[in-house]
């Protein structure tokens, strides 16, 4: 996939992405990473660390906390979780972020029904 | 400056260990995937992408980076403003002297005007005065004791009421004998303010006939060293011995700073209505405000005739009387805080002017380092990094004003404070303090923003990028629309400065020729107080006898050309009120003239050089005489005998069985409380000495002596004093040439300051244009170069740099006449014998402005005409 044909993440879009990874169980950073690209097959991601200036914003607006964990194969690692804080925002952007998703399709697809 | 560790969201290692994780982990999936090893660590490093500039992305989405980035900013402007010293020196230098002037005027403003008295809920504070449109008892006047007994049982909307009058008077105490401020004020002053003793009590009202009084802190800890034991000792206030009962708190300074103690006052025996001399204080009931005050305070005092009687005059005055009530801040800083404020705005302009020419410095600095703009922006800095950047000078340079501006304020505030009126309120307690600090913190971001934010906006845009790519060199770049404004801006707040201190010089101009109808040259007064018991001044002869012996012993003293004494001196104490009958207004029954009263005696006249018009002065005597002589200005003369010979006429004092008084003389007219008064005052002369001995007693006179010696004569005088009235203290030394220049003082003060800043404006204004046209001649070397190769004339080369400065100097004084012309009114009430808006100064100040602006467009006309052409043109 060339360079240009990847979606240029939206301002904030990366940010509501890893909120919702986080939401059944806390990750670090490579987890977050792959769920991500997994997800999105390869379109968002663009490298993995550009990751890290999205989590340091989270963990500053106290979105996200983290703590030492250990990962599957025992190596000590940092993991994020969501705070409440976080998941009363996840939810609200995700409310904001379908209704924009419903308007801006109506009007660029008048036809089909949504 | 570097963000700490601690302050920041990882470590360098910390990150270092997280991203090597991320990679490691990465590593193990590849693995997974079957990859070997090789392929799994490039996968792996390709996939998490470049660390390096993570860990710099990581950094600056950090909102500390931004701070960091800022103090990096300023170190590199500290860097580049040290190579280039000329430079900064201009700024620095242009930024101090307006940002200095801003703190030390802001200091007196702040202390005087706008600092708090710090009374409790200070906001329902009053103070009452009357007034009475449309009789002859003209402005604002203090009110009766009636009016203080009518308010204080009767007004709802008041919760608490005091009277208060002020005076000076002898007060004794062991070895001290000093004349003093004092206050006389009913008890009710200390509960209507709130305000507690620092020791002792307060007076109340069961203290009516113990004489008691409470002292002030400065009092306390000069006369008596702060000793608690002062409490029930006595103090001779006033030639009577009274009890001190309490000490007040250091900040207690009421009414004023000079206040020294308050005596007890309050209503004794019936009141006789029409005596105007009391202040009133008031606090206002809950929910109360100034208008409904205001309204009851004017129904109860129409009903004061029904209840106190008083005379015809007396019921015209209050048929139109309107009570004047005012926040009691606002009548204790009085009049003083608008000349402060024009003064503000005045440092103000001179700030605008002096931010203008650094803006004018940077955008030149700016032009010259376009190409290093450009080379940024190309290498991606953001619009934002490069205002940031550009900025960064302009508030190194304002902080380096802001610091040389407070270390000229801490040297000029002292001179300044010498030279304000000394009857400016609160003017010891003027200081740079925090306050002031905070405001010169506000200045300075406030002047960087003005000089640095137009040059930075300007030379940030991708527009930079064009005009280098089309280099060739035009005569008017980007900034030059700019540069031009500028200089425009400060031209026109120039001019308004100029058209300011012009009025102010006129006023003073005119003042100064204002005949007052007496000399101020070459006379000295002062007033003496003995100890009346110990001398045995206890009559109007005795104390007439006291006068002219020491009259005569003055005399006596080489180089003294005559003395008299004066009950109030003119421009000092100016003279008392009252109304007089004479035979026709006894006829009619018309209401009794309102007039000024006065008691001198020995060779007053000849010393003021007051003109006799008619007549013959005042013999000396000191004995009672039924045949009482008196001597009428002519303005008296008119009022009260229109058209008729006024010697050998009578008059008497209003009241019920005064005695018929001859007029023996008409005297010239002459102004009582400054050189303003526009309409003369009718002013009658009473002896020393009337119909019996106690008629009236003049106490402490003013004496004034005419010298050529006036400024040094006062220790001869006091050395005389000290031999016959060792007791007596010395007090208002003034010479009649002080107090001319006091009662001028508010005008004369703002007029230097104006005056000050209009020169400042001035010569900014000039070195800014300057600045720009040497720039412009810089610029258009070129195009000169090959104008003079194909033959122009110097002179004509000269003319086009000259005629470019005087349009935009044109331009500037159109736009400065406008806003002048917007602005004159701020300055009425201090304006003399000038129009605010008038042909002759606008006209004149534009010509200076305009003459400057040719001067300054001079030098740069003669550098581009002298330019060798060939040089100009390898010059590119």
């Amino acid at each position: 996939m060339s360079h240009d044909e990847r979606i240029q993440l939206l301002q904030g879009t990366l940010d509501l992405l890893v909120l919702q990874t986080l939401v059944f169980s806390p990750q670090h950073g490579h987890g977050i990473a792959t769920t991500i690209q997994r997800i999105t097959d390869d379109e968002l991601l663009i490298d993995h660390g550009s990751l890290y200036p999205a989590l340091q914003r989270l963990e500053r607006g106290g979105l996200i906390s983290s703590d030492w964990g250990t990962s599957d194969n025992n190596r000590r690692a940092r993991y994020y979780k969501l705070t409440r804080k976080g998941r009363q925002r996840l939810a609200a952007e995700t409310r904001k972020w379908e209704t924009m998703v419903r308007v801006i399709s109506r009007v660029l697809k008048p036809g089909e029904a949504t | 400056m570097k963000i700490p560790a601690w302050l920041r969201w990882r470590s360098d290692a910390e990150l270092d260990d997280e991203f090597q994780t991320h990679i490691d982990l990465e590593i193990r999936d590849n693995l997974d995937r079957g990859l070997s090893h090789e392929q799994a660590r490039s996968a792996a490093q390709r996939r998490f992408g470049n660390a390096t500039a993570a860990k710099e992305r990581v950094r600056e989405a950090d909102p500390l980076f931004r701070l960091e980035a800022l103090f990096s900013d300023l170190r590199l402007a500290l860097r580049s403003l040290r190579r280039s010293p000329g430079f900064t020196a201009a700024a620095v230098v242009t930024l101090a002297v307006s940002i200095g002037a801003n703190t030390a005027i802001f200091s007196v403003v702040n202390a005087v005007v706008l600092a708090p008295f710090g009374f409790d809920e200070a906001d329902r504070l009053i103070g009452i005065r009357a007034s009475a449109p449309g009789s002859d008892t003209r402005g604002e006047f203090g009110v009766g004791a009636e009016f203080y007994v009518q308010y204080r049982e009767n007004a709802k909307t008041l919760e608490g009421l005091a009277m208060l009058q002020t005076a000076q008077t002898t007060v004794r105490a062991g070895k001290e004998s000093e004349r003093l401020f004092i206050a006389a004020a009913s008890p009710s002053l200390f509960s209507t303010l709130r305000v507690t003793p620092l020791i002792g009590r307060l007076p109340t009202d069961a203290d009516k006939d113990a004489e008691v009084v409470v002292i002030s802190y400065w009092l306390w800890t000069t006369w008596f060293g702060s000793d608690r034991s002062i409490l029930g000792k006595p103090i001779e206030v006033s030639n009577r011995l009274r009890t001190v009962v309490g000490v007040m708190r250091p900040e207690f300074r009421f009414p004023n700073e000079r206040t020294s103690l308050w005596m007890h006052d309050s209503i004794t025996g019936s009141i006789m209505p029409g005596n105007f001399n009391l202040a009133l204080v008031g606090r206002m009931a809950p929910g109360a405000n100034h208008e409904t005050v205001a309204a009851e305070l004017a129904t109860l005092a129409r009903r004061l005739p029904e209840r106190f009687g008083g005379t015809p005059a007396y019921r015209q005055v209050i048929e139109r009387h309107v009570p004047v009530v005012q926040p009691l801040d606002q009548v204790l800083i009085g009049n003083i805080a608008r000349p402060l404020w024009i003064l503000l705005g005045t440092v103000g302009i001179v700030l605008l002017i002096a931010c203008a020419n650094v803006a004018n410095l940077l955008l030149v600095r700016a032009e010259s380092r376009k190409r290093d703009v450009a080379v940024r922006r190309a290498l991606g800095a953001g619009r934002g990094s490069l205002i940031r950047w550009q900025m960064a000078e302009a508030l190194v340079l304002a902080t380096l004003g802001a610091a040389a501006g407070v270390l000229l304020a801490w040297i000029g505030l002292p001179l300044l404070v010498r030279a304000a009126p000394e009857n400016l309120p609160r003017l010891s307690s003027v200081e740079l303090d925090a306050t002031a600090l905070l405001f010169t913190a506000g200045v300075a971001v406030l002047a960087a923003c003005l000089s640095g934010l137009l040059p930075a906006v300007r030379f940030s845009s991708g527009k930079i990028l064009n005009d280098l790519r089309h280099s060739t060199r035009l005569a008017s770049g980007p900034g030059h629309f700019t540069r031009q404004t500028l200089v425009v801006v400060q031209t026109a707040a120039a001019l308004v400065l100029l058209v300011g201190s012009g009025l102010l010089a006129q006023s003073v101009r005119a003042l100064n020729r204002v005949d007052p109808g007496f000399d101020t040259k070459d006379i000295f007064t002062f007033q003496v107080a003995p100890d009346f018991a110990k001398r045995g001044l206890t009559d109007a002869p005795t104390f007439a006898q006291f006068h002219y012996s020491l009259m005569d012993r003055l005399a006596t003293l080489p180089g003294v050309e005559s003395v008299g004494v004066v009950d109030m001196l003119p421009l000092d104490e100016g003279a008392a009120t009252g109304r007089v009958v004479t035979r026709r207004t006894e006829a009619t029954g018309a209401i009794e003239p309102l007039i000024r009263v006065t008691f001198t005696g020995g060779d007053y006249f000849q010393t003021m050089g007051i003109r006799l018009l008619k007549g013959s002065y005042f013999e000396r005597n000191a004995n009672p005489t039924s045949d009482v002589r008196v001597i009428v200005s002519a303005a008296a003369a008119d009022l009260l005998w229109p058209g008729e010979d006024p010697i050998g006429q009578v008059l008497r004092r209003a009241g019920p069985n005064t005695p018929w008084m001859t007029v023996q003389g008409v005297v010239e007219d002459v102004m009582l409380a400054n050189f303003r008064e526009r309409t003369l005052q009718p002013l009658v002369y009473l002896p020393m000495v009337g119909q019996t001995a106690r008629s009236w007693i003049v106490g402490t006179p003013a004496y004034v002596v005419k010298t050529a010696r006036a400024e040094t004569i006062a220790p001869e005088i006091l050395a005389v004093i000290r031999e016959s009235t060792p007791e007596a203290p010395m007090y208002r030394v003034f010479t009649m040439a002080s107090l001319a220049a006091r009662s001028m003082a508010a005008l004369s003060f703002t007029m230097l300051t104006l005056t000050i800043a209009a020169g400042l404006a001035l010569i900014l204004g000039a070195v800014g244009l300057y600045g720009v046209l040497s720039y412009v001649v810089s610029q258009r070397k070129r195009e000169i170069g090959i104008r003079m190769a194909l033959g122009a004339q110097a002179a004509a080369v000269r003319r086009l740099v000259v005629v470019q400065g005087a349009r935009v100097a044109m331009v500037g004084v159109v736009i400065g006449l406008i806003a002048a012309l917007a602005l004159a009114r701020v300055l009425d009430s201090l304006l003399f014998g000038v129009e605010a808006i008038n042909l002759w100064t606008y006209a004149g100040m534009s010509a200076v402005m305009a003459g400057v602006a040719l001067l300054a467009s001079y030098g740069p006309a003669r550098r581009a005409s002298g330019a060798d052409p060939i040089l100009a043109l390898r010059a590119e």
